[in-house]
């Protein structure tokens, strides 16, 4: 069996041991390369959203208002607001704000 | 301190997914593993960075299953092992246990770029030497005679009974008494 030399070792790795290496935007290219978690989570979120949107419009009849609304514009002068499709459109308009609101806030937590 | 800071860090990776957070641990232990997976692939540069990529996004997708237990240098270089072990598993199916180091050619890692040995002063002696070696010797000595670990360390980054650590770092300390001794290396190169 051969003599294990641990000087002679010791001092052949010597030069290896602490050696620094520089990061050379090493650091940089693994961040990119991180899986983007909370964009997915916030996909997620709005998928959600649309769902529940579309079930809560089977459920609760949501065409019927709309059939109202189109029916009394019809019915009411071009150009005069009606209270009903203008409700909706706010409505709308507001939950579309709420999820962009969220998806903003979930991109300012990375 | 250093090890309550990188829980600490490691804590706002896992429950906020602060990429700030695993930034600081990337450019703090960066430099470990590339050089463990440098001597691993015998100064094999482009090689070991790929992999040592893929050991930090291997760690932020599993950062949870970090316990605490070990250090999370010592988790990362389990991680950083296991990397190559699969890269090798996929390159040469043969197992490693039952490969030389001779079947990795030395040629491979001398003709990538030599930034690490030029900057560092670090001959090409030392992964020509670690070449002789199989894949899990140079890992033990490696972990071992360069980066100072414990066999205790060693066992656990390798995920191996301490006795079989203790067996290839003999074995490999014998193959390389003789390699340096046959080729008149006596210290005071």
């Amino acid at each position: 069996m051969t003599e294990i030399n641990d000087q002679l070792l010791e001092q052949f790795f010597q030069p290896a041991k602490n050696v620094e290496l520089e990061d050379n935007g090493f650091t940089e290219r693994v961040i990119k390369q991180l899986p983007d978690r909370a964009l997915r989570l916030s996909h997620w979120w709005t998928f959600f959203c649309v769902i529940l949107g579309v079930v809560a419009f089977f459920v609760f009849r949501g065409w019927e208002p709309i059939m109202i609304g189109l029916m009394s514009l019809l019915k009411t002068n071009i150009g005069e607001l009606h209270p009903i499709p203008f409700f909706m459109t706010m409505g709308v308009i507001s939950c579309l704000a709420v999820i962009e609101l969220v998806q903003k806030l979930e991109r300012s937590q990375i | 301190m250093k090890s309550l800071s990188d829980i600490s860090l490691v804590a706002q990776v896992a429950v906020f997914h602060n990429q700030r957070a695993f930034d600081q641990l990337v450019r703090k232990y960066q430099s470990p593993v590339r050089r463990f997976l440098l001597n691993l692939t015998l100064g094999n540069e482009a090689l070991s960075d790929d992999l040592a990529q893929d050991t930090f996004i291997k760690a932020y997708t599993h950062i949870t299953q970090f316990q605490g237990i070990a250090s999370f240098q010592t988790w990362l270089f389990r991680i950083a092992y296991n990397v190559y072990y699969d890269y090798k598993r996929k390159t040469h199916p043969q197992p490693l246990s039952e490969r030389e180091g001779s079947g990795h050619s030395i040629e491979q890692g001398l003709s990538t770029p030599l930034t690490y040995r030029e900057g560092t002063g670090v001959g090409l002696d030392i992964h020509a030497a670690l070449a002789i070696l199989k894949e899990e010797e140079r890992a033990c000595v490696t972990l071992q005679l360069i980066d100072g670990y414990s066999l205790e360390e060693i066992s656990k980054m390798m995920d191996m009974p301490v006795n079989t650590v203790k067996s290839h770092l003999r074995r490999g300390k014998e193959k390389l008494t003789t390699y340096l001794k046959n080729n008149g290396y006596d210290g005071n190169k």
